[in-house]
């Protein structure tokens, strides 16, 4: 009997430019990857509840409205900055962010194309 | 010289106060530092790294979101004041020191751009026709905003029935008396109001967050102790909570002003109510900016009062009277945020929508002033400088995209007009 299907993963975005970074998770996840823009307390609720595996929270600095309501929600230990104003955290950084069991990313609105892509890259790869 | 002084006893007296409540964890500036700073101990050793993080988390803020406009304008960008007082407060020990420390950055602050305002004219004679170009683009340009945030959140039809409901507060301004932009910015958001009252209300999830309302409750003294001496400077017109106000206080609207610092409370209240019910600790500046907003009106009513580029023109009295004013409505506003919190908590878990308008309103901010500070900038350069400063910004413009997009849009603009304003000045004295 073939092994079944493996669900998509599931990334709720929340926050500033959405779209934006919906249609980046898109293309980086192709079919593999649900993407559900969604509240940033609906968001945090399915990722506590279990019916989302991962949170994307985006703002200007990736570290205040990005993750507020996650942090709170989650705890701080599920949750990490991975891209500032300016700058991101490499490929490897987001990698090993993952590996450490984190699964709210906060990103800043200007670094989606590079960020965003990243995350979902990392949280495929994760052993499911 | 009573304007000077009473400025830099409110901006030290406000950078102090803030520094003291991020000390005590009571309230920061930064919406990223919210949910992280209880999190270090009084003394502890984390305290550095903390401080370490609220710093890089500012840096990029202080010196594209706020300085540039706050040099141009001679209007205060608050993130120059209250984003040092963040680390501050939380970086040093005693809070003794805090309240010294900030309090010097706060009047230096203010020293800093009395002396630009004062001294900038004459030196670089270019710098009053470049702003006052960048602001008239700005006048142009803020109207935009609802109708931005509409089509974020109701698409094009909402878009139209915004941009409609805007020009009908342009057209209606004139007979009525009041400010074209300001009344096309307030009538223009009537529509996004209705989207939401038609919104869908959840079922309220399991969560009490009581302890960490009441603990804002709690700091609600030093809140409304900030909130004056803050009102006070924005009663002065010297304080903007973003650069889109700081433009239309040196273009002498502030009215217009007002309706943008209402737009950002609108915009940001579903932030500042979130990360501080999860977190206990408040914004420092309430719903950034609505505190400034009756300083600003203060000075709508009495006669107009400053000219793009030029120290201002306030008699003494006015100074004063404005300043007590902003600070008497702004320490209101402040009791109002506090004491109502726990209700705010508990709608907006119920109305999760009201944070997409948030968001919506946030992003259209974001898109008019990128768009602004580009246009501006282009402005204020062929204003001053036609034979090279389109040249010179635009060269900024694409070396920026080609590095990465190191430095955000709206901060890109300004910088390089600053420039141009500066090249202006030595071509001139090389001739």
């Amino acid at each position: 009997m073939p092994d079944p299907q493996p669900r998509p993963l599931r990334v709720v975005i929340a926050g500033l430019n959405q779209d934006e970074a919906a249609d980046a998770a898109r293309r980086a996840g192709g079919a593999a990857v649900d993407v559900i823009p969604s509240t940033d307390i609906e968001g945090a609720l399915a990722v506590r509840d279990g019916s989302a595996d991962a949170f994307i929270g985006l703002c200007q600095s990736g570290s205040g409205g990005a993750l507020a309501m996650a942090i709170g929600l989650l705890g701080r230990d599920r949750c990490i900055t991975v891209s500032r104003m300016g700058r991101s955290s490499s490929p490897q950084e987001i990698r090993a962010a993952v590996g450490d069991g984190r699964v709210a990313f906060g990103v800043a609105v200007d670094q989606i194309p590079g960020t965003v892509p990243a995350i979902v890259s990392a949280l495929l790869d994760r052993p499911r | 010289m009573i304007e000077l002084l009473l400025a830099v006893v409110l901006g030290a007296g406000a950078t102090a106060v803030a520094g003291a409540l991020a000390h005590g964890a009571r309230a920061v500036y930064h919406d990223g530092l919210r949910p992280i700073v209880r999190d270090a101990a009084p003394h502890g050793p984390e305290r550095r790294a903390l401080a370490g993080d609220a710093w890089a988390m500012s840096a990029g803020f202080i010196a594209w979101y706020a300085l540039p406009t706050t040099l141009l304008t001679g209007v205060v960008i608050s993130h120059l004041l209250f984003l040092p007082a963040d680390v501050l407060g939380v970086r040093l020990a005693k809070r003794g020191s805090v309240l010294i420390a900030a309090a010097l950055v706060g009047a230096g602050v203010m020293v800093a751009v009395a002396v630009v305002r004062t001294f900038g004219p004459p030196l670089l004679p270019a710098l009053v026709p470049a702003t006052a170009a960048f602001a008239a683009v700005v006048v142009q340009l803020v109207p935009l905003i609802p109708p931005a945030a509409a089509a974020r959140l109701g698409g094009w039809p909402l878009a139209l029935v915004s941009a409609a409901f805007a020009a009908l507060g342009w057209l209606l301004a004139a007979p009525a008396g009041g400010d074209r932009v300001a009344l096309a910015i307030v009538v223009g958001c009537l529509p996004l109001g209705w989207h939401l009252a038609r919104s869908r209300v959840i079922a309220a999830p399991d969560l009490d967050f009581s302890e960490q309302t009441g603990r804002v409750r709690d700091s609600l003294a030093g809140l409304l102790l900030f909130a004056a001496l803050a009102g006070g400077l924005a009663g002065l017109l010297l304080i903007a909570g973003e650069p889109l106000a700081a433009w239309l206080l040196a273009a002498g609207r502030p009215a217009a002003a007002a309706a943008v610092a209402l737009v950002t409370a609108a915009a940001f209240l579903p932030l500042v109510v979130t990360s501080s019910m999860t977190s206990g600790v408040y914004s420092t500046q309430g719903y950034p900016d609505w505190v400034f907003a009756p300083g600003y009106l203060s000075a709508a009513v009495a006669p107009a009062v400053r000219v793009a580029g030029t120290p201002s023109a306030v008699s003494p009295l006015g100074s004063v009277a404005g300043a007590g004013v902003g600070a008497v409505g702004a320490a209101l506003l402040m009791a109002v945020e506090g004491l109502g919190l726990r209700w705010l908590a508990a709608w907006l878990v119920r109305h999760p929508e009201l944070a997409t308008l948030g968001a919506a309103l946030r992003s259209a901010m974001t898109d008019v002033l990128n768009v602004a500070a580009l246009l501006g900038g282009l402005a204020g350069s062929l204003a001053v400088a036609p034979a090279y400063g389109p040249l010179v910004v635009g060269g900024a413009v694409v070396a920026n995209e080609l590095a990465g997009r190191r430095v955000p849009p709206y901060g890109l603009g300004p910088a390089a007009l600053l420039v141009v304003v500066v090249l202006a000045r030595l071509t001139e004295a090389l001739s």
